[in-house]
């Protein structure tokens, strides 16, 4: 009997919450422009229950499954489209990955775009690449001069400080 | 043996001017990469169609250059310097992630200059990580988001022409033969596999 994927089903779930989510707004609209937002946010919910539902009784779906893919891109780029990444990494791993880049994104927020880019990639490289001190310091100053560079000098943008800086959070 | 990997990127290569016809002259991606050019076209507020041709010819010859030199670029940098450019593939991916990573959330961030960019941008990164993860195909996503405002802009103004009556998608012979061969195109996967399978079994 094929194991039930259950990270599969919870993604597939949070999809279809998230669509959930859109027709619910949409309600909030005039008749016409609900309409699009409506239809589709059902079809992804009604999917997401297919998929759901063909991965816990795989045979009793087993007449839908069809590759979307298939209808829409050419063998020369199936090959692109459907690879996966190279070496399967375990799920803490991954979780360790995501830790990383969510602990980038508070930094971001709280002290700002080039300190975060300074610590996070000297931290990164040195204690989940395992690179030399040396090393590690020389690529995060090579980035935050060349991030500095382009973005604050020729580009005249001002990265965001931080909010322990001062810097204001726009509302959404 | 390198003319077996040339003529294949050659032909590859070529397929994209074929792809940019469409992209261009009717605003419908031929392949999968169009349709994120055909993004980028409409984030600048251009939009490729009919029209597009005749209003924005300096775009279209730019582009049309730009894929000659391209090609004529990457062949020469590609004869010239493959042993040196293979070696970048080598190279750890925790010293490329955290660059590429960086680029990517400061890129989103130079738009608008709103943070909320850059937190969108990263929820995007795990959207499209799990996409691919779980089989759910990025390139459908990409389409359904590029046309998906044409598309919707284009069934407001028929619903003005036709004063807020759905009869106008059926009425009219052109609309009423897209939309069977749509009908037909979603469910023929759907309806060959249930046959081939009833067939397999008996």
């Amino acid at each position: 009997m094929k194991k039930i994927k259950w990270s599969h089903i919870t993604f597939t779930l949070l999809l279809s919450a998230f669509a959930f989510i859109v027709v619910l707004t949409a309600l909030n609209y005039s008749r016409e422009a609900r309409l699009i937002p409506m239809i589709i946010g059902i079809i992804a919910m009604a999917f997401s229950v297919f998929i759901t539902v063909g991965e816990i009784y795989p045979d009793l779906m087993k007449f839908a499954q069809v590759n979307p893919v298939d209808l829409i891109t050419r063998d020369s780029e199936k090959r692109i489209i459907m690879e996966k990444p190279g070496k399967s990494k375990g799920n803490n791993e991954i979780f360790k990955i995501f830790g990383w880049f969510f602990s980038f994104l508070v930094l971001i927020y709280l002290i700002g775009f080039l300190i975060s880019i300074c610590t996070f990639i000297l931290l990164f490289l040195k204690f989940y690449g395992n690179t030399s001190w040396i090393k590690a310091i020389a690529i995060s100053i090579a980035m935050f001069v060349f991030i500095y560079v382009v973005f604050e000098i020729l580009m005249s943008i001002e990265l965001f400080r931080g909010v322990l800086f001062g810097a204001i959070v726009p509302p959404i | 043996v390198p003319e077996g990997v040339i003529a294949a990127e050659a032909s590859n290569n070529a397929s994209y001017s074929g792809a940019l016809l469409p992209t261009l002259t009717l605003g419908i991606p031929g392949s999968a990469i169009m349709a994120v050019l055909l993004g980028a076209f409409v984030l600048h507020g251009l939009t490729p169609g009919p029209l597009f041709i005749e209003e924005h010819m300096d775009i279209v010859f730019a582009i049309i250059f730009g894929l000659v030199l391209g090609n004529l670029f990457s062949s020469t940098i590609g004869l010239l310097c493959a042993t040196y450019l293979g070696r970048l593939t080598r190279i750890p991916v925790f010293y490329i992630g955290p660059v590429i990573l960086v680029l990517c959330l400061t890129g989103s961030f130079a738009i608008r200059q709103n943070i909320w960019d850059v937190i969108l941008a990263m929820f995007s990164g795990l959207l499209g990580y799990g996409m691919l993860k779980f089989g759910f195909s990025i390139v459908c996503l990409v389409i359904g988001y590029v046309l998906g405002v044409i598309a919707e802009r284009a069934f407001h103004m028929s619903l003005m022409i036709s004063r807020g009556s759905y009869d106008i998608f059926f009425s009219r012979p052109i609309s009423l033969i897209l939309f069977i061969l749509v009908v037909l195109l979603l469910l023929f996967p759907l309806v060959s596999r249930f046959f081939s399978q009833t067939k397999s079994r008996k």
